[in-house]
């Protein structure tokens, strides 16, 4: 069966991840999952995937960042650098490219295409999934 | 620790050479410049704890020198020597920012303990910078990390009861249905309560008056709405804004005035009828730029508008009881605006509708 695409999802806590496939399966998308950012640009080059959805803490306060960093920029991984990137955290967060937690970590220079807030709601995961999907690459 | 550095700026070698004996007998570097702008180049390129500077000198006087060493780092510590001991004087140079006096003559016995308490100084002020900035640093990761923790079980658990609720797990009965939208409800008061608290752990940390900066409002207000358009789709709520383009800059602080517009039209889209209307309106009146947020949704007593800025008031009302909300929303508003130099003001109409204005100061034109 043909599916709506192929998504991968960049998150190290089992229940999100668990909730999160059940809404995207039964919508239709086929869905992966790597438990850090490691194995995240590892599955990202593997299976090209038509959207990544992103954490931004796990292991490390700012994994999501690096992560976010370093499939858009290294060049090893510029079969993967344009796909459309969802961001989601739990720590309440712009839906800009500046991010406001404190001084220390300014990430501007890297931004996702899009930003969720957890939890994530059904619908709306849906909705923007499906239109960052939607747009030509 | 590093031996303490002593800058000596004298058009006198010989007061320059004998305070470097005197000093270096104790332990402390002494470098020695002949004049102001020496000096002055000096520190620009090497750290130096204290500066021991001549009040009277032909190029530049000491007064000046203490001036501009305030302006390159405020937390040298200046010492000034004066040739004539005048109360005056002295009180002139501690107003241009320098620690102590010397009066000439002295013998070294009274150089040294002036110095001693100069370098004791920077010593202390040097420590408590470095607890302050320690104590802000894990104050910061503190928020972040109860962010973090608290929220993230928290989120996991709404999750599964919204795909519950989506009939991804099979079909509810009505029953369960009902039971599971309950807890959705008592869990998303609980999430909502932790962002208030978050948000008021963070204004009493002061941070928003290092952050002000020209912005242009319509950013805010359309950084406000990104979050809301969902909630307000739900409600069949529709928004109007009207910005004028000439409108002057602000001074805010982006994130934190982002936050008051969103709590003021996110109460406008809870507290408003289905199908109501939220008009966001922003106008200069005399010094202040205002942002009106207008909703035609439940309104509020009379009564009970004094009291609305308080933390954890909630109004009595039957209407507004059946609404989630922690009663920290608008207290978090009003103590960012007061924090801006702003102020809140309320009219509301019960059954008709209220309006929250924000006023804040335009941003001072920049030479």
């Amino acid at each position: 069966m043909a599916t709506k695409g192929k998504i991968l999802i960049v998150d190290d806590d089992p229940d999100f991840v668990k909730t999160t496939k059940m809404i995207l399966l039964t919508d239709g998308y086929e869905v992966f999952w790597a438990g850090d950012g490691k194995e995240g640009l590892v599955k990202a080059k593997e299976l090209q995937p038509d959207l990544i959805m992103l954490d931004i803490m796990m292991e490390t306060l700012f994994e999501g960042f690096s992560f976010l960093g370093t499939i858009r920029d290294a060049e090893e991984y510029e079969s993967v650098s344009t796909t459309p990137i969802l961001m989601v955290s739990s720590v309440k967060a712009d839906t800009g490219s500046r991010f406001s937690f404190g001084d220390e970590q300014d990430t501007s220079d890297v931004a996702p295409d899009e930003y969720l807030d957890k939890p994530l709601k059904p619908k709306e995961l849906l909705e923007k999934v499906a239109k960052m999907i939607q747009k030509p690459k | 620790m590093d031996a303490p550095k002593v800058l000596v700026i004298d058009d006198e070698e010989i007061a320059r050479i004998s305070c470097q004996r005197v000093l270096n007998r104790e332990g402390i570097q002494v470098t020695m410049a002949s004049g102001g702008r020496e000096g002055l180049d000096i520190l620009m390129r090497q750290p130096h704890d204290l500066v021991l500077v001549d009040l009277k000198m032909p190029e530049m006087d000491g007064v000046e020198v203490a001036r501009r060493v305030r302006a390159f780092d405020p937390n040298l510590v200046t010492i000034l020597i004066t040739g004539y001991a005048t109360v005056e004087s002295a009180v002139a140079v501690m107003k241009e920012g320098a620690y102590d006096y010397l009066p000439k003559p002295f013998t070294p016995d009274e150089l040294i303990i002036v110095v001693r308490r100069g370098l004791e100084k920077r010593r202390l002020d040097r420590e408590s910078r470095a607890l302050r900035e320690e104590k802000a640093a894990m104050e910061r990761n503190f928020v972040t990390m109860v962010t973090h923790q608290l929220r993230s079980p928290l989120g996991a658990i709404f999750q599964y009861i919204e795909v519950l609720l989506s009939d991804i797990g099979g079909t509810l009965s009505e029953m369960q249905r009902e039971m599971l939208e309950r807890a959705r409800e008592r869990l998303n008061g609980l999430l909502q309560l932790i962002n208030d608290w978050l948000d008021m752990s963070r204004l009493q940390a002061g941070e928003i008056t290092h952050r002000l900066q020209p912005v242009a409002l319509a950013s805010c207000v359309d950084a406000a709405l990104a979050g809301l358009e969902w909630s307000a789709r739900e409600k069949g709520i529709e928004i109007s804004t009207e910005v004028p383009d000439d409108l002057p800059l602000v001074e805010v602080d982006p994130d934190s005035f982002r936050e008051v517009l969103s709590n003021l039209i996110s109460n406008a889209i809870k507290y408003n009828r289905p199908n109501g209307c939220v008009r966001i309106r922003a106008f200069q009146q005399e010094d202040w730029v205002v942002v009106d947020v207008e909703d035609d949704g439940l309104g509020i007593e009379e009564k009970e508008i004094p009291f609305l800025f308080e933390q954890f008031f909630r109004s009595k009302s039957k209407e507004v009881r059946g609404q989630q909300g922690t009663g920290l929303g608008l207290a978090i508003v009003e103590k960012i605006v007061r924090a801006h130099g702003g102020k809140m003001q309320v009219r509301s109409q019960l059954g008709k509708g209220s309006t929250f204005s924000v006023f804040v100061n335009r941003a001072h034109p920049r030479s």
